[in-house]
């Protein structure tokens, strides 16, 4: 074909060849074309548009999270500065997992956070410390995945003060909690310190919680917990 | 609830910026990452330092003074060996002395070896071979010596050989005689370190974290770009001095821009991308957390939900095919087959289109069985299939999968007590998958084709599209087509008649191109099927590929825990008309191999094939492959036959290079696509081998224990 047409109607031969590199093709499954380059551009595009709008935070007033029908755990994270709101998506004998709209996960056990699941740069698991002890030292595991695929353990050395009294307002309301930090350092210059307030109903109504180095803290409040 | 769709918006600019915050990210402590200098090796300006870059970096730099310009890929295969490749231009050196011809274009092999680490009064020691294969024209050799003191200033000084020997030299070891370039690619061993030797040298100094400041002495005396060497030849650069200065500044992590003075004479400018299979953009994977597992019922409090008698009722396997089918679905993955082998033990066969971390896969599947399976199912048989193979069988216990989902260090515990096994052959007792079977797919799509390196213009290219087709009746017999036109582009300009001394089973590509209007690539009727507990086997009928058609056949051993594999292929095939529809060209060749696979680290893989090529020659391909858990892959072949050097033509032996790129690895987030490519030198005929679709190494070890266990930590994600 080349042969044939050498002058004839090469411009427009490019033009509808860009023309269908735009398209990207189709198929037969329903997905906007397989390939590896189609898949790369779609990803950008996505990310081209989620610049712009970063200055939204939870749109529902106190009151109707509160009065919303099923249990709501607010999560911000401050090295992002979004909010946003969880809801439970299932139960593992003493882990509770909550999710975002989108689907990222962050699983509890007993308040604390034993793993994230879809932010990137997650926690896969942890090893955590009971709080019930009055202060004193603590051993905290986390494990997380890096660049080369294996999971690594990053082992903490935590301190945990007493427990003071503190007032804390969660969406409107006020609870008395006492809280609990937790300072920890992995020995080698990184440190965080968490911070927990438990309610009288022994419900972590408010936490404040490291996830990882790039994800920085966690910040919650559970709206519901024991109030149903 | 509703408001939170927009919080969701809100979280993904989060996740994004984290993303890009790590790539923008600049601080580089010391020099653990250091520049790269014109050759797109590691050094100062236009000479090595025994620095070196990380572990596995990749980098390409373009560089361009004098009306030289050089593009360099290159690759930390080893924490002390750098290898690259490079295509330089010489603009306007009319070396050849011929019209159209007036621009040089060259391509060169490097590699360096660091002999010493740095001490504390030691300085590190490198020894390196620039263009050690090719024709010669920029060849050189070093040995080169780095101090670092402190985190900002590095000083070098080495003694050159050959290129990097001619600028007052100060001694010769031994006679360098012109060098025979022959055909060129040969080593040209006899010169290495020979000759005349001239000291150069080097100070880096960091102004800032970003801002690197070099100057160089340099023992390249540019003899032939300077038009002192070969009488034809242009003068195309000044050398009116023997030092260098330049700045190199990291715009990012990724991206880093020198500009330079060069030899007292000459501007110049260099860009070089670099990055690194373990320095991803997004640690783990940005998307949907997978399905929960589900919990059973406490066997104590409902008794009647852990009954077996369910695994008597008629049709139940059917049922539970299509409630487990649809909640795979959901997780990406396509279920083949489905069988109840006892009221507590099931099997699955599924495909997995989704995921190019394999141990995902498995993980998504125990956690749909988990949701779908009656409480007395206690054992979860997973295999995974590819195109109709059971590649393997992985063995999990219920009990395990919801002891650990929470668990710390839940992907080693989980994987400890994991069973990994050969797959069955047939499974009749199972039922097939009716919603996916018989499986028809199509699509219809744009596609590019490259030529590299074309003497007249180093990249060609066409733009078309691609038309393509499958059919599958069952698992593993499948029978698909693929047609294609050329819309646009230069791959028309080549007009170089094959001056091959072999027949011409690749040299005439460029009539290919030419002589096709809507070309049949491909039109198969292709078997995959699993004859005994550790073979797996294929074959293939019809239009194999572009320029062959005929009979292709595969016989693959590899145990699912070996690091070892054996394969033999024996193919018979004819040329196809250069117009690839449905004629043939007068040659037929009978060609096989027989090949050995072996891990010989989780990194490295060897490849040995041994056979007949398809210009009838005999020989063998070595392939060195240095392997990323995370699917980036890096290699390098050769192939030796019968064939003389002057019979193969240019090039002397064929060889290359591939590269593999998983997408997940750009995006974050899971995917089975990757980009990949062979890069080669030259297109020639001897060594050649046929291009036939579904050969099963690649394809079945992803599968098995070391497949699996290269990404087991996404087994929970």
């Amino acid at each position: 074909m080349e042969m044939i047409a050498t002058n004839r109607g090469r411009a427009l031969r490019a033009a509808t060849a860009i023309a269908l590199l735009a398209l990207a093709g189709c198929s037969g499954n329903g997905s906007e074309g397989g390939s590896a380059y189609a898949e790369l551009r779609r990803a950008a595009t996505g990310f081209i548009d989620r610049r712009g709008d970063a200055t939204q935070g939870v749109t529902l007033s106190d009151a109707e999270l509160n009065a919303a029908p099923v249990d709501v755990m607010l999560l911000d994270i401050p090295e992002f500065g979004s909010e946003v709101g969880l809801v439970q998506q299932a139960v593992n004998r003493d882990v509770v997992t909550w999710v975002t709209p989108e689907g990222y996960s962050v699983s509890l056990k007993q308040g604390q956070i034993v793993g994230t699941a879809g932010f990137g740069f997650d926690l896969s698991s942890a090893d955590i410390p009971r709080l019930e002890t009055t202060g004193g030292r603590v051993v905290r595991d986390h494990y997380r995945l890096q660049g080369d695929e294996t999971i690594e353990r990053f082992r903490y050395f935590c301190e945990l003060s007493r427990p003071v009294g503190e007032q804390v307002v969660v969406t409107g309301r006020r609870f008395d909690t006492v809280r609990v930090d937790e300072a920890c350092t992995d020995g080698q210059g990184e440190t965080f310190t968490n911070r927990y307030w438990v309610d009288t109903r022994g419900v972590m109504r408010k936490s404040r919680q490291f996830v990882s180095p790039r994800l920085g803290y966690f910040e919650l409040q559970d709206v519901h917990g024991g109030l149903r | 609830m509703y408001p939170k769709v927009r919080l969701a918006r809100h979280l993904r600019i989060a996740t994004s910026s984290a993303a890009i915050a790590l790539v923008a990210g600049t601080a580089q402590a010391d020099f653990d990452r250091p520049d790269f200098n014109f050759y797109g090796m590691t050094g100062a300006i236009d000479t090595p330092t025994a620095l070196s870059q990380p572990d596995g970096e990749i980098a390409v730099t373009v560089g361009y003074f004098g009306n030289v310009t050089r593009g360099t890929l290159a690759f930390q295969g080893l924490p002390a060996v750098q290898g690259a490749f490079r295509y330089t231009k010489y603009s306007g050196l009319n070396l050849l002395n011929e019209p159209r011809y007036e621009d040089y274009f060259d391509r060169s092999f490097d590699i360096s070896v660091r002999l010493l680490n740095e001490r504390r009064f030691v300085p590190a020691l490198k020894i390196g071979l620039q263009d050690f294969a090719g024709t010669g024209v920029s060849s050189g050799e070093y040995l080169v010596a780095t101090k670092t003191f402190g985190d900002r200033l590095a000083i070098s000084a080495g003694l050159g050989w050959g290129r990097l020997g001619s600028f007052e030299p100060i001694g010769e070891t031994g006679e360098r005689g012109p060098i025979d370039a022959g055909e060129g690619g040969d080593f040209n061993a006899d010169q290495w370190f020979r000759g005349d030797v001239a000291p150069f040298g080097s100070v880096i100094y960091r102004a800032t974290d970003d801002l690197t400041l070099m100057a160089e002495y340099s023992s390249d005396a540019y003899t032939l770009e300077t038009g002192n060497e070969r009488p034809a030849s242009s003068r195309i650069l000044e050398r009116e001095s023997s030092f260098s200065f330049g700045a190199a500044y990291h715009i990012n992590e990724a991206v880093s821009l020198g500009g330079y003075y060069l030899y007292g004479s000459e501007f110049g400018l260099r860009l070089t991308f670099s990055g690194n299979p373990y320095r991803p953009p997004v640690e783990g994977s940005v998307g949907p957390a997978p399905a929960p597992v589900a919990e059973r019922p406490s066997r104590a409090t409902s008794p009647d939900r852990w009954s077996q008698d369910w695994a008597a009722v008629p049709r139940v396997q059917s049922a539970l095919l299509t409630a487990l089918a649809d909640e795979a679905g959901e997780a990406g993955l396509t279920v083949e087959a489905f069988e109840v082998l006892g009221p507590d033990a099931v099997e699955v066969r599924f495909r997995n289109p989704s995921y190019g971390a394999t141990a995902q896969a498995v993980g998504r599947m125990a956690r749909a069985l988990t949701r779908t399976m009656p409480s007395s199912v206690e054992t979860f048989r997973i295999v995974p299939s590819v195109d109709g193979i059971p590649a393997s069988a992985v063995t999990i216990r219920r009990s395990d999968v919801e002891a650990l989902v929470a668990a710390p260090n839940a992907a080693a515990q989980l994987r400890a007590v994991t069973g990994i096994g050969n797959a069955r052959g047939p499974n009749p007792g199972a039922t097939l998958n009716s919603e996916v079977f018989p499986r028809f797919d199509w699509s219809v799509g744009p596609f590019v084709r490259r030529i590299f390196f074309d003497p007249a213009a180093p990249l060609r290219l066409g733009v078309g599209v691609r038309a393509r087709a499958s059919y599958e009746p069952r698992p593993g017999l499948v029978f698909s087509g693929s047609v294609s036109r050329i819309l646009a582009g230069n791959l028309d300009d080549t007009a170089r008649d094959s001056n091959s001394a072999l027949p011409p089973v690749r040299t005439n590509f460029p009539r290919y191109n030419e002589e096709s209007d809507i070309a049949i690539d491909r039109l198969t009727t292709a078997y995959y099927f699993k004859p005994a507990p550790e073979l797996y086997a294929r074959v293939t009928a019809g239009y194999l590929e572009r320029m062959f058609g005929g009979l292709s056949t595969e016989l693959l051993w590899k145990p699912v825990g070996s690091r070892l594999a054996l394969g033999a292929e024996l193919n018979y095939v004819a040329q196809r008309d250069f117009d690839q529809t449905f004629g043939f060209q007068d040659y037929d060749v009978a060609t096989g191999h027989v090949s050995a696979y072996y891990d010989v680290t989780d990194e490295f893989n060897v490849q040995l094939d041994v056979g007949r090529y398809l210009a009838g020659d005999v020989g063998a391909t070595l392939t060195l492959t240095r392997e990323f858990t995370n699917g980036w892959e890096v290699g390098v072949f050769a192939t030796q036959t019968d064939v003389s050097s002057e019979d193969f033509g240019e090039g002397s032996f064929d060889k290359g290079i591939n590269i593999r790129i998983p997408v997940g690895w750009f995006t974050g987030r899971p995917s089975g696509s990757a980009f990949g490519t062979t890069i080669r030198p030259i297109t020639r005929d001897g060594g050649a081998r046929l291009n036939v679709d579904g050969r099963l190494y690649d394809k079945i070890r992803d599968y098995h224990a070391e497949g699996l266990d290269a990404q087991w930590g996404r087994v929970w994600r």
